[in-house]
């Protein structure tokens, strides 16, 4: 009997390890879901199809597309935009992953509920922008209690041209509801010909 | 006796008020020091004439910083020349510990305590870069706050050294000035 105890124990222990690897998040993306991937590559990786219809768009030269999707146990929002490879020739590559579900925590804990001031202290040597609402690029959803508490990069700091990772988060008075990784990516092109 | 202790508590209470009042920093300036005020204004509250080395000296520059006493502190006042002929105050900065927001925000404070002060404002706490060779080096004792109220507009930059406010300074900051 206490074999088999310390045999589930150590099962135990190794799948909640591996699931926390899954939900990891970290400036480059959550889990395996890693930001710079191109479509192809993350269609074998969540074993489906990913319909993007947006970025044919070319009335608005809409380069960019959205697909909300299943991660294992998890509901994710991947963000993609055009990077051209070749002349002429381009793949979508995932610039963007959010997320709302507690499963998801960064290496110290970091995840849904965590404060503000701690995610702050957690991230001290980094550049940290707050601002109030729900920040996008497109637009702020305003509201009492919500705030946009981001985390940049070196590269997103200075915008010195190199691959530029943010992780953003949203909190609804000082705790966090959800979270965004975002990635400001060199053209695949440009980065062949250096 | 006992009637002069009021007095003189009531005396002392006025004075630090009135000292804090002057030396309370705000995103509109330091006391009575506000940005946009005229060179006029500036001198009275100085109680002295500024001597101008680079406006109206140098028909192309529009801008000139200058170094004043003002009461018992040492500040650097940033002054503009606007198309209208009229010079104003755009930035003011100091590193005096008599300065203080209504909060008790100044030298001394730490990134936390500014944060949990001005909550509902645009933040910006980020480490200072220096560059060699064009390639940023990320320094490893000094940072900087900015605090707005808004996106664009008036803004208190804190210095920190080791995490500590060293130093501020006061000026509008517009478009993608940061």
């Amino acid at each position: 009997m206490k074999k088999i105890c310390f045999l589930f124990f150590i099962l135990a222990a190794a799948c909640a390890t591996a699931q926390n690897k899954d939900y990891t998040i970290s400036m480059n993306g959550l889990g395996a879901l890693k930001l710079g991937m191109n479509q192809g590559e993350l269609e074998k990786l969540l074993n489906q199809k990913i319909i993007l219809d947006n970025h044919l768009d070319t009335l608005n030269y809409s380069y960019q597309d959205t697909a909300k999707l299943k991660y294992k146990d998890i509901s994710v929002q991947l963000e993609f935009t055009r990077s051209y490879y070749a002349p002429n020739v381009f793949r979508m590559r995932l610039i963007g992953i959010r997320a709302s579900s507690p499963l998801c925590k960064t290496s110290t804990g970091i995840g849904i509920g965590t404060g503000n001031l701690k995610i702050i202290a957690e991230y001290d040597k980094y550049h940290v922008n707050i601002q109030p609402g729900f920040y996008s690029y497109y637009e702020t959803e305003k509201g009492k209690g919500k705030s946009t508490l981001s985390i940049l990069d070196d590269a997103a700091s200075t915008m010195d041209g190199s691959d530029a990772y943010t992780m953003v988060f949203y909190l609804l008075n000082k705790k966090v509801v959800s979270f965004e990784l975002k990635a400001n990516l060199r053209d695949e092109r440009v980065s062949d010909e250096e | 006796m006992k009637k002069i202790f009021p007095f003189l508590f009531m005396l002392l209470t006025t004075t630090t008020i009135a000292q804090n009042k002057d030396y309370l920093l705000s995103l509109e300036g330091i006391g009575p020091i506000k940005l946009g005020i005229s060179l006029a204004e500036l001198e009275k509250i100085l109680q002295t004439k500024v001597a101008l080395k680079v406006i109206n000296i140098d028909s192309v520059s529009l801008t000139e910083k200058i170094n004043a006493k003002y009461k018992d502190i040492n500040v650097e006042i940033g002054l503009i020349k606007w198309q209208d002929e009229t010079i104003a105050v755009a930035g003011i900065s100091t590193s005096s510990p008599l300065c203080r927001t209504k909060s008790g925000i100044g030298v001394g404070a730490t990134k936390l305590q500014i944060i949990a002060a001005y909550e509902g404002y645009h933040i910006d706490a980020k480490p200072v870069y220096d560059y060699d060779n064009d390639k940023p080096v990320k320094s490893k004792t000094m940072s900087t706050v900015t605090v707005k109220e808004d996106e664009e507009g008036y803004a208190i930059i804190f210095t920190l050294v080791n995490n500590k406010v060293v130093s501020f300074e006061i000026l509008p900051i517009y478009d993608d000035e940061e």
